[in-house]
């Protein structure tokens, strides 16, 4: 009698231990899973913000853009879009921006404005060219052009 | 007797081990669809609130720039457009931008429009030679410049 107990929990045990090996091999295979899904959702965020980036330069480079055609100077464009006079060494414009497209000192986004005038006869050609990077790594860039006639205004596009 | 105590701990041990095992498990996969969740609630929103702003902005700047005249109403929460003989008005209202086209001469009424863009704040502003458009979607607000003309 005794002997038949001990054999029955002899099989029990032998039940129980192949269950386990069951289900060490579905967590295996499930951690694998969950491996390439947390690799999947940490991409996708990256590209959300990457691309929301991108979009918000495009606005902004957009914003500058319209603003130089009208006035042609970069000083009085950064005054006019972020309502404060950047400085301008040599024709060019470094500023520190947010996510938001904001002037901030600790921004990690970079807007660099680089100016040229050509002169002529009848007036002033002048080009700008927009450069947002981050990390080192151009986000967008942008390149536009504003004529300031001899007589003050500027040319309709 | 001592045989059949440990046989029947050992029993216990195992299922209570069992049961552990399948706990983490479960707890683990909680925390991953958890995780999966509010990544997927963020990038929804995100989402929507960059890409509603940017096609309304986008929507008004390019209306202010195909149209041969423009006259902000309502305290800048409206822009008039008038074309050859047809009117477009794009005005804010309850549920976002509303956009409603009229022959020229007509009433301007801020009312019975169409829906453009959803749950999106919008103002314009006169700021000599350009148009101020700020659009705000769900505290995200974006600003932009349009030259006149």
């Amino acid at each position: 009698m005794i002997l038949l107990k001990i054999l029955k929990g002899k099989a029990e045990l032998k039940q129980a231990n192949l269950f386990f090996i069951e289900l060490l091999v579905v967590l295996l295979f499930f951690s694998f899973s969950i491996a390439v899904i947390l690799k999947i959702f940490a991409v996708a965020d990256y590209k959300q913000n990457a691309s929301t980036l991108t979009e918000k330069s495009i606005i902004c480079a957009q914003s500058i853009a319209e603003v130089f055609s009208v006035n042609g100077d970069i000083a009085d464009t950064s005054a006019f879009v972020f309502g404060e006079e950047a400085e301008v060494t040599d024709g060019v414009c470094c500023i520190m921006l947010d996510d938001d497209m904001k002037p901030s000192a600790d921004g990690k986004n970079e807007l660099i404005m680089t100016e040229k005038h050509d002169e002529t006869s009848a007036g002033v050609l002048s080009s700008l060219n927009i450069a947002f990077s981050r990390n080192e790594s151009e986000i967008y860039a942008l390149e536009c052009y504003a004529y300031i006639s001899s007589d003050g205004g500027a040319a309709d596009e | 007797m001592k045989i059949l105590n440990n046989t029947r701990v050992t029993g216990v041990l195992n299922t209570v081990a069992s049961l552990l095992l399948f706990l983490m498990f479960t707890v683990c996969m909680l925390v991953v669809i958890g995780a999966g969740a509010g990544i997927y609630s963020r990038i929804n929103k995100s989402y929507e609130t960059t890409y509603g702003s940017a096609a309304a902005i986008r929507y008004v700047s390019n209306k202010i720039k195909a149209s041969d005249s423009c006259e902000i109403i309502e305290n800048g929460k409206g822009i008039v457009f008038e074309n050859d003989n047809l009117m477009c008005i794009i005005y804010e209202g309850t549920d976002g931008i509303y956009e409603k086209n009229l022959p020229v001469g007509s009433e301007i009424i801020t009312d019975g429009g169409n829906v453009v863009v959803e749950n999106t704040g919008m103002t314009v502003s006169d700021n000599g030679d350009l148009y101020e458009i700020s659009v705000n979607c769900s505290g995200d607000n974006i600003k932009m410049f349009v030259r006149k003309g």
